[in-house]
């Protein structure tokens, strides 16, 4: 028997693999691929998600991030090919397949023609992908749909999708099927954004004008992707026009940018340069004196530089930076103070695509990114001079590569290594004084690494089934810790009939970092610390299903219904805080100020979009309900998490009247954020002790506040607003110039920001609702030449 | 460009005028439960103390309200009971609290306490067991170390407390040290000094701990001055508490700690108090002392 065995291992191992591999090693003999770069005609900038099928077979393959793509079919005389990407009009190839050819396409954007065509090719059908919870956000539906001051910004346009929530008003911070903004990996070029801020949370790092592709994976998750529990946000810049010098200026309320590409070496080299700046700063100097200054700015830069090295490799380097600055300064006869507050990311990508066969694609890349905070506070008088200095921060070193394998249509297979170095320096404190020595918390560093090893399969398993399987190990080293964590992910899609399928998926993640945060909406001042044996690394798992439903002219819809459970989720303990360094029992670190517990999150959510024609938007629905709990807070009972959110509905339209003028709106409800309340107050007797006496029963007494003995009993006032904008464009001789003029809460609705107690003129105590942005209108002007 | 800047300006202090005329404070508009006071009753018992004491006050709804500094009230009914019978507790206006003396109403180890409070309309209750054993400090270590001239001192000490196995163990401990010394040389000190030191733990029957309370403290002289002492003595005191008198403790002490930190969370108070807030806990008291 043992013989047999010995024998049999072999031989099973080997039928394995020849079933497994006989598909293509038979079907090689006669067949032939096509494979190349899908790129947009006028700029020759890279197309991603370009779908390419022969109508005949319906075999399909898609464009991956750097726009190659690879198809395998068998011999023939002549194959026809469409390519076709939403925003862009259809290209039919016909192409003689007698040996394996390559075969770029240009693509022309629907903006650069005037009259839109109405597709019937293969554009985006969702019924047919097997990948579900997926949100792709073209960049110029950002262009279109009015913003707060103008400032036109992704993650906000992310907001009015279903499964993802906004944090507070005006805040692009986004919380994702009930996941906190911790929880959402935000990668541009492959670099992780730890801060995705400016302005405390008002507007987003990402400046439009230098973003290509924009998609948000809120569940199935495909297993390249890993760190989160979330979703993933993932961006990627332009690559910079490769024909001719292109740019874009814009002028509005609160902030100008200018974004400038073009050649260096035509069709090989190209650049791009995006900045933008805040001047609020600027505007309010006048009105300051020399005695007492408040300011604030903000910037950021992005540039990118890639060159085509050959046929078969490419190389891209990119870069974000900025920073924002609000500082203040006060000076009498008597004292002077000044306080700073400073926060800003740094990141920098090198990539090098290599093209071992027409059948795999590579690309490497290596990431530095950086997010630092910095307060400081000096107060002088006559005699005494005090100074506070707080920092914060994160770094990471990575590298990455990443296999594209495409053996035949059927298969679409990906696998690769990322490595991270993570350098986290969560809060260090220098205080001094003119009387006292400096007392300074140096605060810990903590180095670890994180690995991971992936392998995924885009599987067309039949006409009807198609799946997406993949496996993700994931390794976390810090100090002599050493955790690997298996990780199975799985989509399935069951194509009902033509534009209708069922869907199906489930996910499993770690991360291996928390965001310590008082307030959730992504302030500067939240803290990026390590999993550590106090505060253990998260999982969650995630199953999702649902419908998928292709209608006629450009409309689609899906329906998911999901439950997730993450566990070791990390929160403040009651009663601290970022910024506290000492309790009753001496110096605490942030470990000391933690606690661990569990969360979940189930719901529904219905899309229903138009894609196609003149009018297009779309109608979004989520039904949520988020619970959290911990054993150290609220009595080790349940409690609803500050931003669950029972019913979220979006509303978006946008009407291109003609290429002249475009009017668009949105729409926005929301349940109220859960909040606490004091309900009470009282003296609370506590135990202590007696000078100089002995420990003695009820000899301190304290004021405290009764909450309802219950975390987040209470609502805030639901959320709702609309806002409106039009856009006039004129082709001027150089350039076309666009104005816009949008309102914010054109209705004025007083949404609330946060709430305060203020006794009134008869002594009674009232509670009062703040509201931030009243009806705001705002405008922009913007050239692109 | 200047010009555009210019209109900029003009056009940032249309908006703001319509922010501040737009933007607004209002009373907010959301479902509160209706204002009700209820009593605040605070009570712990150990058969180591010679009187029970009751702090009783009543709690004021935040909303609707006007803000009353003295909220305490001395015409409250207070009763305890056991199993072995019962005693009405009467005010005591020297001590502002209602208090009876343990001889007159004896609380035993292990035995199970119900306190009841009522006062007009206003009624609560509340039950604590008290804990069976007293904890064992098993040992003190006091340490002194003078500088090379003598001119500081480093006093520390430890305190180190047997659990008690197979239960979680709810520890609270109080220190204080004296150093007695001639007056004045210390540098702008007085002759003795007084530190006490108040801790409250959660010891998990699977993790735990026996090293509480270490403490530390510096001296130092005056110039070039010598410290001078004639004794260094430590006292330290053991509770093994009621949970409901950790719980309690615990988050009245958090709370007051975060007073006046906008960045905090909020704590949430414990109260086993029926339809009312406070405490009733129980303890059991041990006590060590040593000199040097």
């Amino acid at each position: 028997m043992a013989l047999i065995n010995t024998f049999a291992r072999p031989m099973t191992r080997s039928c394995l693999l020849f079933i497994i591999l006989a598909p293509w090693m038979l079907s090689s003999q006669s067949r032939f691929t096509i494979s190349g770069y899908v790129t947009e005609k006028g700029s020759r900038e890279n197309l991603p998600g370009v779908i390419i099928h022969q109508p005949s077979t319906g075999k399909a393959t898609t464009s991956n991030a750097y726009g190659f793509y690879s198809i395998t079919l068998p011999e023939a005389d002549t194959v026809e090919l469409v390519f076709s990407s939403i925003g862009y009009n259809p290209v039919l190839k016909k192409v003689p397949l007698r040996k394996n050819q390559e075969l770029s396409i240009d693509l022309q954007s629907q903006a650069q023609i005037e009259e839109v065509q109405v597709s019937t090719s293969k554009i985006e059908a969702i019924s047919e992908n097997v990948q579900m919870s997926v949100i792709d956000i073209p960049v110029q539906k950002v262009k279109d749909i009015p913003a707060l001051l103008g400032e036109k910004d992704v993650l906000k346009v992310l907001q009015l999708m279903p499964g993802v929530q906004k944090g507070s008003e005006g805040s692009s911070g986004f919380y994702v099927r009930g996941g906190g903004p911790d929880q959402n990996l935000i990668i541009l070029d492959d670099a992780t954004v730890y801060n995705a801020f400016h302005l405390f949370g008002f507007f987003s790092l990402f400046n439009g004008d230098a973003l290509k592709s924009v998609e948000l994976t809120k569940g199935g998750f495909p297993a390249r992707y890993g760190g989160r529990l979330s979703a993933v946000l993932d961006m990627q810049m332009k690559d910079g026009n490769k024909e001719k010098i292109r740019g874009e200026v814009g002028i509005g309320l609160i902030s100008s940018r200018i974004t400038i590409e073009g050649p260096i070496i035509k069709d090989k080299c190209s650049f791009l340069i995006s900045g933008r700046r805040t001047y609020i700063d600027a505007l309010i100097a006048p009105y300051m004196n020399q005695d007492r200054k408040v300011g604030y700015y903000f910037y950021d830069l992005n540039a990118k530089l890639n060159y085509v090295l050959s046929n078969k490799d490419r190389l891209y380097l990119s870069g974000y930076f900025g920073k924002d600055k609000f500082y203040a300064k006060f000076k009498d006869d008597f004292f002077s103070t000044k306080a700073g507050l400073g926060w800003g990311n740094a990141t920098a990508t090198a990539r090098w695509n290599h093209l071992f066969n027409s059948r795999l694609f590579a690309n490497t890349s290596f990431i530095f990114t950086d997010y630092n905070l910095r307060i400081d506070n000096e107060f002088k008088d006559q005699l005494n001079t005090f100074s506070l200095l707080y920092t914060s921060g994160i770094k990471d070193v990575s590298g990455k590569i990443t296999f594209d394998y495409l053996p035949d249509p059927n298969h679409y297979i990906k696998f690769g290594l990322h490595s991270i170095y993570h350098r986290f320096a969560p809060g260090a404190t220098v205080l001094k004084s003119s009387f006292t020595e400096e007392n300074i918390n140096q605060g810990q560093l903590f180095f670890s690494f994180e690995n991971a090893a992936f392998v995924e399969d885009d599987w067309k398993l039949s006409k009807k089934w198609r799946a997406n399987i993949g496996f993700r190990l994931s390794n976390f080293i810090i100090k002599n810790d050493y955790i690997f964590n298996p990780e199975p992910r799985i989509s399935l899609r069951y194509l009902m009939r033509e534009g209708l399928s069922l869907k199906g998926s489930y996910a499993k993640m770690h991360q291996y970092m928390h965001l310590l945060s008082n307030t959730g909406i992504g302030l500067p001042t939240d803290l990026w610390v390590p999993a550590t044996h106090k505060a253990p690394f998260m999982t969650s798992e995630q199953v999702a299903g649902g419908v998928a439903k292709d209608f006629k002219k450009g409309f689609d819809l899906s329906i998911e219904g999901y439950y997730k459970t993450m566990k070791n989720v990390l929160g403040y303990k009651e009663g601290a805080s970022f910024f506290q360094l000492q309790d009753n029992t001496g110096t605490i670190t942030w470990e000391d100020n933690i606690t661990s517990g569990r969360g979940w999150s189930y719901g529904a959510e219905v899309l229903l979009r138009k894609n196609e024609g003149d009018f297009t938007g779309w109608i979004g629905y989520t039904l949520s309900w988020t619970q959290l709990q911990f054993d150290e807070l609220n009595f080790g009972r349940k409690f609803f998490a500050r931003y669950d959110r029972r019913h979220d509905i979006s509303l978006v339209g946008v009407y291109h009247i003609n290429d002249r003028i475009t009017v668009s709106g949105t729409w926005v409800y929301g349940t109220g954020n859960a909040i606490t309340l004091p309900l009470n107050t009282y003296v609370a007797g506590g135990f202590g002790m007696s000078m100089p006496g002995v420990p003695g029963n009820l000899l301190n007494y304290y004021e405290v506040q009764d909450y309802g003995q219950q975390r987040n009993a209470f609502r805030m006032a639901a959320y709702h607003r609309a806002d409106l904008g039009i856009q006039w464009r004129k082709q001027l001789k150089r350039a076309v110039r666009t104005f816009e003029l949008s309102f914010y809460n054109v209705y004025n609705r007083q949404n609330p920001f946060f709430y305060f107690m203020q006794p009134t003129a008869s002594g009674k105590q009232k509670l009062m609702q703040v509201s931030l942005f009243p009806i705001i209108p705002a405008f922009t002007w913007s050239w692109k030449f | 460009m200047e010009l555009e800047i210019l209109k900029m300006k003009k056009l940032y202090s249309l908006l703001a005028a319509i922010t501040l005329v737009y933007g607004c404070t209002k009373e907010a508009n959301i479902k509160l439960p209706e204002p009700e006071e209820k009593l605040v009753v605070t009570c712990f018992i150990s058969p180591e103390e010679s009187l029970i004491s009751v702090l009783v006050n009543t709690s004021k709804p935040r909303y609707n309200t006007s803000w009353q500094a003295n909220t305490e009230i001395k015409d409250a009914a207070i009763v305890i009971r056991s199993a072995e019978g019962a005693a009405t507790i009467p005010y005591v206006d020297s001590l502002h609290l209602y208090a009876i003396e343990t001889s007159e109403f004896p609380i035993l180890p292990g035995k199970t306490y119900t306190l009841e409070a009522k006062s007009n309309d206003k009624s609560c209750s509340a039950v604590t067991t008290v804990p069976t054993d007293t904890l064992h400090i098993r040992n003190l270590t006091v340490s002194l170390q003078f500088s090379k001239d003598s001119t500081a001192l480093d006093a520390a000490y430890s305190t180190q407390v047997a659990d008690i196995p197979g239960q979680t163990n709810y520890v609270s401990i109080f220190q204080r040290h004296l150093l007695l010394m001639p007056y004045d040389s210390l540098y702008n000190q007085p002759g003795d000094m007084l530190n006490p030191g108040y801790g409250i733990f959660e010891d998990d029957e699977k993790q735990p701990r026996e090293n509480y309370g270490a403490f530390t403290q510096a001296y130092s002289a005056r110039s070039s001055e010598k410290i001078r002492y004639d004794s260094f003595i430590v006292e330290v005191w053991a509770l093994n508490c009621s949970r409901e008198f950790y719980l309690y403790n615990r988050s009245v002490q958090e709370a007051a700690w975060t007073t006046g930190n906008p960045f905090s969370d909020p704590v949430m108070v414990y109260t086993n108090m029926n339809n009312g807030f406070g405490c009733f806990g129980a303890y059991r008291l041990s006590k060590r002392i040593q000199v040097k």
